[in-house]
């Protein structure tokens, strides 16, 4: 019998493209002690340290985990380790977080990530570094390319269209302007989004997320001690995570293993962690879903069975994916307002965890019990998603 | 419930220079599959620890993770050490998460210039500056180990590296619970404790010499195996010793001598004459494997207990970062 785990508090700070007042130590800091604050503990009631750090290039310190290790928490010979599953990572580090306490080894672990995204140069040559050298790098491929193949792929298998990714980012950036945190607060129209700058075709600016600094952190806790910090916890129902072929070239063709419109990976995920909760998708009343891109979300909203991939996009439009209609989707604006990258599968798990506690702010959605969350990480290929629950999952040990 | 570990190999030697990181990887978790006389497709959990600098490239598990079999399975991966990653995957199986959890740690230092690399370690405002590197820093800690043990205690010891520099290789365990390792009815070792740790990543402080991080991390090992007089529970240690007086700190920090006894200790050490075996493999000489010293550690204590020495127990003791800032230590036991 696995020991239930709750979350204690969680930590953001603003979202922004440049934190020129704040050393990397300093914002990871920030993060961490509004996540104590919010689960009433102190660094000492801390038993081990999970760290979030994705491309050891966009930092500019190799494995940075170990300068970063006093920040963190992690001192006094205390535990850390560091997770790096690329954007998954910050879900990735709270499954590993849930594993120290699930397994009875640890009682409280903090999870915690600190980006800059926005100061580190290119993002987009350090990501094109994720590919082989040999074969795919030189295509050229980055994280944009790469998604603008997979939105044409989605759009000739599904009958989408560059209008239906525009009213995504309409409402994802709609979204943000309620929510302190998000780096980008800009009210966009479906034609300005039409009209923005093609990135790399059908992706524009304004399809696209940004670039962004900020940090993040968790608490995590047992049954027996969050009886005494949280009246209204999220517990850790479900979560699962699953792998994807690396080479782009085996998804696309008639050999294909996975085509590139859809991510049969990620759909195992998610189906792996309602399993686990006993829960299926007309159960959760609101998701968190990592899409960095516009045509993202109207691919991963029918991986997590929310939707038909035919009707997506019809059902967008006519809101039933908004704070007020049937399934709320992203109501916090999304990584497409916000994308610290260690950070931001880790807020996904922030955010839906606070839709349970009811610590939403002004996008909280009403009643919500059960709350999913998705990390999508390298290209395309590393798939964590996790469910937050307002009770624990039957049979757990709530010592 | 208890993690065992059922299998295991270290795949190096000349030869593995002339392959490609994926090849060597696949080899040795291929080899690791057929000693233990499993499928890839008996694995539901796969744990792996990457370097980015190491490897050379951005998110290297992404290459490196199909080389394990990790296609529609479930992944995690530390980049902070390889016996991270079995820490991790440990748990896994401790929380009930997995059945059998295959991990795997590598690197290719014939590759690239270590140097270099080692100096991308450092933050870019006090340590980048200076001419730091795993030589540098284990001479720092050289010095400060004989400041703080006297320089009189340590005299038969010597101070030269163990190793002549690190050498290729991928290690590979495969972890099932004790219950699922005593039904297969194949030789096995259990995980009776294992604890890591961390110190400042400052390494100016008292603990470059006397690693409070290895002593926590060993403390948690003990509490877990209900240890509490190591030297007389243990049969051997196997250690990441970068030179003869760091292993003495290292037995010390791991309670096999004390201020008190440092100077006999020490000559008991220089003669190889410890009650407990320490370092009976040969030690970072013997298998400097750069970022995967550590759980080659673990798989040769592993290698020891299921080979012959039925009943013992072994500890396995790793390190990471800069100047060992980072310890790791597992208590294994033959089945």
């Amino acid at each position: 019998m696995a020991r239930a785990v709750a979350v204690a508090g969680t930590g953001q700070t603003k979202y922004k493209s440049r934190y020129p007042e704040l050393t990397q130590p300093d914002l990871l800091r920030t993060a961490i002690r509004r996540a104590l604050e919010d689960a009433r503990l102190t660094l000492d009631d801390i038993d081990a340290v999970v760290y979030a750090m994705a491309p050891d290039a966009l930092t500019g310190v190799m494995h940075a985990e170990r300068w970063l290790a006093d920040a963190s928490g992690a001192i006094d010979g205390k535990p850390v380790i560091r997770i790096n599953t690329g954007g998954a990572t910050g879900l990735s580090a709270v499954q590993a977080g849930y594993d120290h306490i699930a397994s009875g080894a640890f009682d409280t672990v903090l999870i915690c990530a600190a980006e800059r995204t926005g100061e580190s140069g290119d993002a987009q040559s350090i990501l094109n570094r994720i590919w082989d050298p040999m074969f795919e790098r030189a295509l050229p491929l980055n994280t944009i390319t790469m998604l603008a193949m997979q939105a044409v792929c989605f759009f000739q298998k599904y009958g989408t269209t560059e209008e239906d990714m525009a009213h995504v980012s309409v409402k994802r950036h709609k979204a943000a302007l309620k929510n302190p945190y998000a780096h980008i607060q800009q009210d966009v129209t479906v034609e300005e989004v039409l009209r923005s700058r093609m990135i790399a075709y059908p992706i524009k600016l304004l399809d696209s997320c940004p670039s962004s600094s900020g940090a993040a952190a968790m608490v995590l806790t047992n049954g027996e001690t969050i009886k005494r910090l949280n009246e209204r916890p999220a517990w850790i129902t479900g979560l699962g995570c699953a792998a994807e072929t690396y080479w782009m070239g085996d998804r696309t063709g008639p050999k294909a293993e996975a085509y590139h419109a859809d991510s049969p990976a990620l759909a195992q995920s998610i189906q792996t962690s309602y399993a686990m909760a006993g829960l299926a998708a007309k159960d959760m009343q609101v998701a968190e879903l990592y899409a960095p891109f516009s045509n993202i979300e109207l691919h991963v909203i029918p991986e997590a069975g929310f939707a038909s991939p035919y009707e997506v996009a019809r059902r967008m439009r006519e809101g039933a994916f908004d704070l007020d209609g049937e399934m709320p989707i992203n109501p916090s604006g999304g990584v497409l307002c916000s994308n610290p990258i260690a950070a931001t599968a880790l807020i996904r798990g922030i955010e839906a965890a606070n839709q349970v506690m009811g610590r939403a702010g002004d996008h909280q959605v009403k009643g919500v019990r059960n709350a999913l969350a998705t990390g999508i990480g390298g290209d395309h290929q590393f798939f964590a998603s996790m469910i937050f629950s307002d009770r624990p999952r039957a049979g757990d040990d709530l010592s | 419930m208890k993690a065992a570990i059922i299998g295991a190999k270290i795949l190096t030697g000349p030869e593995v220079s002339k392959l490609s990181l994926e090849e060597l990887i696949y080899r040795a978790a291929s080899a690791a599959l057929k000693e233990t006389g499993l499928a890839i497709g008996d694995v539901d959990q796969v744990a792996i620890a990457s370097s980015d600098g190491l490897d050379g490239r951005a998110i290297s598990s992404m290459v490196t993770a199909p080389s394990v079999g990790a296609y529609r399975k479930s992944i995690i991966n530390s980049s902070s050490s390889g016996e991270h990653a079995l820490a991790l995957a440990a748990l896994q199986i401790m929380a009930g998460r997995s059945r059998i959890c295959l991990v795997a740690n590598w690197a290719k230092p014939s590759e690239g210039p270590m140097r270099e690399v080692d100096r991308l370690n450092m933050d870019p405002f006090f340590y980048r500056p200076l001419p730091l590197s795993r030589t540098e820093l284990i001479g720092l800690q050289t010095e400060a180990m004989i400041a703080a043990a006297g320089a009189d205690s340590v005299a038969e010891l010597g101070t030269e590296p163990q190793t002549k520099g690190a050498t290729d290789a991928a290690v590979v365990l495969i972890l099932a619970s004790d219950a699922v390792a005593r039904r297969r009815k194949s030789p096995f070792t259990t995980i009776e404790g294992f604890g890591w740790a961390c110190d400042s990543y400052w390494r100016g402080g008292d603990e470059l010499a006397t690693m409070p991080s290895l002593a926590k991390a060993a403390s948690r090992a003990y509490r877990m195996a209900k240890i509490d007089d190591p030297a007389s529970a243990l049969d051997f240690v196997e250690a990441i010793d970068f030179t003869p007086l760091h292993l003495l700190m290292i037995c010390r920090a791991l309670g096999l001598c004390t201020d008190g006894n440092m100077k006999e200790f020490a000559g008991q050490l220089a003669d190889k004459k410890t009650k407990i075996r320490i370092n009976p493999s040969g030690g970072l000489a013997a298998r400097d494997y750069d970022f995967a010293s550590g759980l080659a550690a673990v798989a040769t204590s592993h290698y020891r207990l299921v080979e012959g020495e039925k009943k013992a127990r072994g500890l396995a003791h790793a390190a990471s970062a800069n100047a060992a800032q980072a310890n790791s230590v597992f208590i294994l036991e033959a089945a």
